[in-house]
């Protein structure tokens, strides 16, 4: 039966051509923008190295500390006495690293060779141990530093491959000495390039901050955990510790940001305190539902409407599937499926062409560095395909619904007539 | 004729309701796309209080050194750097300042009192020498302090926020002041001491695009205050080019000067400029995700309505070929008939777009859409008034106009030149 | 046996002010096998009367029972199923679906009952065969003659083997010799056993029937 009907929803497309295209169109449009919503959502959360640990990490960007006596307060990135103090101290995670922002123009230092003054700008990225191994670095020759060198305030620099052929011009630069903010450091280690869109990794030169005449003053946490799972006792961790400071730190309070997962990350969160961040996830949340609604409801509102102009020219028809004894269901459920067809072609058009608008935004809309491509399972993956489904069935349920509905509540006569009166 | 029209859309009122209500909610996705599109890019590309273009941010570096530098040595270096700048052919103007530079990532509000009020509230305070208010072009309604000219030490120039009001808010609530009548401030920071007096002002200074903007308060900056480079106080150096060499200037200059302005433990070290600086900026803060994300939307909002009415009537109008055709085989002219489904069309129209009109007016709430997390834009703060709903109307009615005219006019030519026979068969 | 029986059918169309009556008490029965024409003007409800007599629209009033059946309280599904298995209809427009061919609209009452595709198949090609349309299967009702668009109809109305046929001015849309071919398709039904309502205007068709039945203004006068 299903087979029939599928001819016949073909050839109806093939006798309508203008409306099934605009039909089959504004599906695809719908789809995808659905789609590269939903992907782009997946894509930001993917591993992708030197970031492969995302998964498993959780991050603190931000603090506040609050005086309760005058209510004044002062908030920006974590300082380092916390991190030293008391974060350093946190048993849940695996590791814990402490590096510095790195978005900014202003924040480039100069890098000259020993004995040469012609000095280059670049973006230095001040870390500590743990770091190497929250992140998976390609390295080409020599490696980072130990946890020992750290403490020691070693004047060690790992230098990212092009950053080291435009210093010495092509010549070998392991082992050579060059000035960082005309401060004295030995290249150890020479990596693959990674590009700025790591907003915690990325970078040209790689120093411990110990060896800074004045260190890190305030930078981003990040924790990775042994396994996800942890999350819960990481945070809770985050909360003792806050409660601690309190303590010893009367009358002012802390607030430590998060700790935010990866995803939380994405949606770049703005927040002072736990309930405000529990307001901003509310209202980001009450915005995409907001966003998908309106994504749905204007091309539902548009198909609806060639729906019912079809199914008014389709009345007689109707009435003689039903005079020849079709059940008022069968009526339904074979003007839902007619209409399906034209969703799902109109979707899977939708999800080449999101992959096509991916690929093609991946700069701005993805943050992917040039040259690094998406991976494939994360548009491929079955996840995508069932939320495709899912928004052609709704789509499709929205608008033919209606039509569908009214087509088979009609009594035969009235069909037959073609009076829908 | 016009009887005739409004009959037949009578006759047939069942379908044509669902095609008005179609439009009214087109209509309304329509003007608010509009209005949103027009708030949002106004206070973007709208004035901002100062000219960005052609100037550059000059960021100089310290090399490391085991004793502190005193302060007149300090002032001493700064002022070697103004003279061998400004002697740059390229250079129009030198400007230092702290914490005041557009995108230059620091900001100082401070607490102030106005005139006689006991109340402190927070205001954007700015420190520069007078060369800023040149550097950025910024009009100066009155007078303007010299920096170097102990006597004027305690005069300010102020900008209001929107409104022309001057003022600003505690934790207890705000203050407002018409512009004109702000004539004292005294700062918190600085007990009672003399009060600032106001001697000129400004234009409104918009620093966030889509937030209100803050009351400012520009200080002279105070010679003790000055440095080559500003870790903690914010210390900012910015230049005008002139327009014709601004081309490659960051590059030359940076190439020319190096060696000049190896100043005793200082050294140059980048040279940016405030353009680059806003677009990074915006893109730190996802500003420009957020007008490309809305730019995405809108376009497909406006391609699926296009697409909604086209189809809609472009079938409306072929499922009445034999319509067509009867009138024109009872005589009808051609262009008669394509006149009649044209008015027909636009009557529905007009109906939808009072319906519309009317709920537009009455339904775009601010508060709802920053309950969505949508930013909005203050339309008294950026002096938006009524002329806006005239723009989103016209707009809105011209392309809705527009897509049902070419909808229509293209199936009921085809209909009407084919001949009655072939048509009236179709039934 | 009696095959159809009305019993008291009144029939009223309301609009908003006014009543019209289309049947008022109207008692039928037509035999098993017979051949019934139901004549009479424009407007007199004879279609409607046919329309009611295939369960395809309601009475007001009275009863319909068909092959002893009692269908005035029948849900919608066995409503259905009924119409299918023991009805077969032929309209003067032929109301053939233009997005299907020959072939598919042929089988559209198989597709409301059990069947597989071949079985459907197999049936629609004797179905044709028998009105003359083995040669048609593919094509599409748009591409075929008044009268072969009727004779597709009628293999229609016959292919799930109903026990009647109600046929609404089966020849009112084709010209005379057409007309006779499908009259003699129906004759021939109706000497296989199937009993036939046929409603026309035409005199010269009507006299070839068993029974002649005449309507006047919503009431049986003969």
């Amino acid at each position: 039966m299903y087979r029939i009907y599928f001819k016949q929803a073909i050839q109806m497309l093939r006798q309508n051509s203008f409306i099934s295209i605009i039909s089959i169109l504004g599906t695809a449009l719908a789809i995808m923008m659905i789609m590269t919503i939903i992907v782009t959502e997946e894509v930001k959360t993917f591993r992708m190295a030197p970031e492969i640990n995302r998964d498993r990490s959780l991050y603190i960007m931000y603090h506040v500390e609050r005086d309760t006596t005058d209510g004044g307060w002062f908030s920006g990135l974590v300082p380092h006495d916390i991190v030293k103090e008391y974060l350093s101290a946190l048993k849940t995670p695996a590791y814990t690293s402490f590096m510095n922002r790195l978005d900014d123009l202003n924040m480039q230092t100069t890098v000259n060779v020993e004995g040469l003054s012609d000095y280059g700008l670049y973006a230095a990225r001040y870390v500590d141990a743990s770091f190497w191994k929250v992140f998976s670095f390609g390295f080409i020759e020599g490696s980072g530093f130990s946890e020992e060198e750290f403490q020691s305030g070693i004047h060690h620099a790992v230098l990212s491959e092009s950053t080291a052929k435009e210093l010495f011009k092509g010549e070998k630069a392991l082992g050579r000495n060059i000035q960082i903010a005309f401060t004295n450091y030995r290249v150890t280690g020479i990596v693959k390039d990674v590009s700025p869109v790591f907003k915690y990794a990325g970078g040209d030169i790689w120093i411990p901050y110990t060896s800074r005449k004045e260190g890190l003053r305030a930078g981003y946490v990040l924790l990775m955990a042994t396994d996800k799972a942890d999350f819960p006792r990481i945070i809770a961790e985050i909360r003792d510790v806050e409660r601690k400071y309190a303590i010893d730190h009367h009358p002012k309070t802390l607030y430590l940001r998060g700790p935010e997962n990866q995803k939380m990350r994405t949606m770049d969160l703005q927040a002072n305190s736990e309930q405000e961040i529990r307001e901003a996830i509310r209202i980001k949340n009450r915005r995409t539902v907001f966003v998908f609604l309106i994504l749905l409801i204007i091309p539902a509102l548009n198909l609806s409407g060639f729906s019912l102009s079809r199914i008014r020219k389709r009345i007689a028809e109707i009435g003689v599937r039903k005079a020849f004894g079709a059940k008022k269901y069968v009526i339904l459920i074979q003007v839902l499926y007619e209409n399906m067809i034209t969703s799902l072609v109109g979707g899977l058009i939708g999800l080449i062409l999101s992959y096509v608008a991916i690929t093609w935004l991946k700069n701005w809309l993805l943050k992917v560095p040039e040259g690094s491509d998406i991976p494939l399972s994360a548009m491929l993956s079955p996840a995508v395909f069932a939320a495709v489904f899912v928004a052609c069935l709704l789509l499709n349920l929205l608008s033919a619904g209606l039509s569908a509905l009214k087509a088979s509540r009609m009594t035969i006569v009235n069909s037959l007539n073609q009076n829908d009166r | 004729m016009i009887r005739h029209i409004l009959k037949i859309i009578w006759n047939e009122r069942k379908l044509n309701a669902w095609l008005v209500m179609e439009y009214v909610i087109t209509f309304c996705v329509l003007w608010f796309c509009c209005d949103y599109l027009y708030t949002m890019l106004r206070s973007y590309y709208g004035p901002q209080g100062y000219d960005i273009n052609h100037v550059y941010m000059i960021n100089m570096g310290e090399k490391p050194s085991e004793k502190e530098l005193e302060d007149s040595d300090k002032y001493g270096f700064a002022m070697t750097f103004m003279e061998r700048v400004k002697r740059y052919p390229d250079i129009e103007n030198v400007a230092f300042a702290m914490a005041s530079v557009p995108y230059g990532g620091t900001m100082w509000v401070g607490g102030f009192r106005i005139n006689s009020d006991s109340v402190y509230i927070g205001l954007r305070q700015r420190h520069v020498s007078t060369e800023f208010f040149d550097v950025f072009k910024m009009k100066v309604d009155g007078q303007i302090f010299d920096w170097t000219d102990y006597a004027d030490k305690d005069n300010v120039v102020i900008s209001a926020s929107g409104d022309n009001q001057f003022g600003g808010s505690n934790r207890d609530g705000s203050v407002w002041v018409p512009v004109p009548e702000v004539h004292t401030l005294h700062h918190g920071d600085e007990g009672e001491t003399n009060p600032h007096k106001v001697t000129g002002r400004t234009e409104v200074i918009r620093d966030p695009y889509f937030e209100p903007a803050m009351s400012n308060v520009i200080l002279p900056l105070r010679r003790e205050d000055v440095s080559l480079v500003g870790d903690d106080k914010g210390n900012q150096i910015v230049v005008r080019v002139k327009p014709e060499a601004d081309k490659d200037f960051a590059e030359r200059f940076t190439r020319d000067m190096r060696e000049q302005l190896f100043l005793g433990p200082y050294y140059l070290s980048s040279v940016a400029s405030i353009e680059g600086m806003r677009t990074e900026n915006d893109s730190l803060w996802g500003v420009k995700d957020r007008i490309n994300s809305t730019y995405a939307v809108v376009l497909f909002l406006v391609v699926n309505i296009f697409l909604g009415i086209l189809g809609s009537f472009r079938f409306r109008t072929q499922s009445r070929r034999s319509e067509i055709a009867l009138r024109i085989a009872l005589g009808a002219s051609r262009r008669k008939v394509q006149a009649m489904v044209v008015a027909e069309t636009l009557c529905l129209l007009a109906v939808a777009t009072i319906a519309g009109t009317v709920v537009c007016l009455h339904l775009g709430d601010p508060e709802t859409l920053r309950s969505l997390g949508i930013p909005t834009v203050d339309k008294v703060e950026w002096g938006i008034g009524r002329e806006q709903y005239a723009i989103n109307f016209i707009l809105t009615v011209s392309f809705l106009a527009l897509v049902s005219i070419v909808a229509v006019w293209h199936p009921a030519r085809q209909a009407s030149t084919t001949q009655p026979a072939d048509a009236l068969h179709d039934e | 046996m009696t095959m159809i029986q009305l019993e008291g059918i009144t029939k009223l169309y309301r609009t908003k002010d006014v009543e019209t009556v289309a049947l008022e008490q109207i008692n039928l029965e037509v035999e098993e096998g017979e051949f019934l024409s139901v004549m009479g003007p424009s407007g007199c409800g004879k279609s409607t009367m046919l329309n009611i007599m295939g369960l395809l629209d309601l009475p007001n009033e009275g009863k319909v029972r068909i092959n002893g059946i009692e269908t005035n309280r029948m849900k919608d599904g066995p409503m259905a199923e009924f119409r299918n298995s023991m009805l077969g209809f032929v309209f003067q427009s032929f109301h053939l679906i233009n997005s299907l061919n020959v072939q598919d609209n042929v089988e559209l009452p198989l597709l409301y009952r059990p069947s597989t595709g071949r079985s459907r198949r197999e049936q629609a090609g004797e179905v044709l065969a028998k009105v003359g349309l083995s040669h048609r299967m593919r094509h599409f009702p748009s591409q075929l003659s008044g009268g072969q668009c009727q004779r597709v109809a009628i293999a229609r109305a016959i292919i799930g083997h109903p026990k009647i046929i109600l046929a609404d001015e089966p020849t009112g849309n084709l010209d005379s010799r057409m007309g006779e071919d499908i009259m003699s398709l129906l004759h021939e039904l109706n000497r296989e056993g199937t009993t036939i309502v046929m409603v026309t205007h035409d005199e010269h068709i009507a006299r070839g029937t068993q029974r002649i039945v005449r309507f006047f203004d919503g009431r049986r006068i003969q």
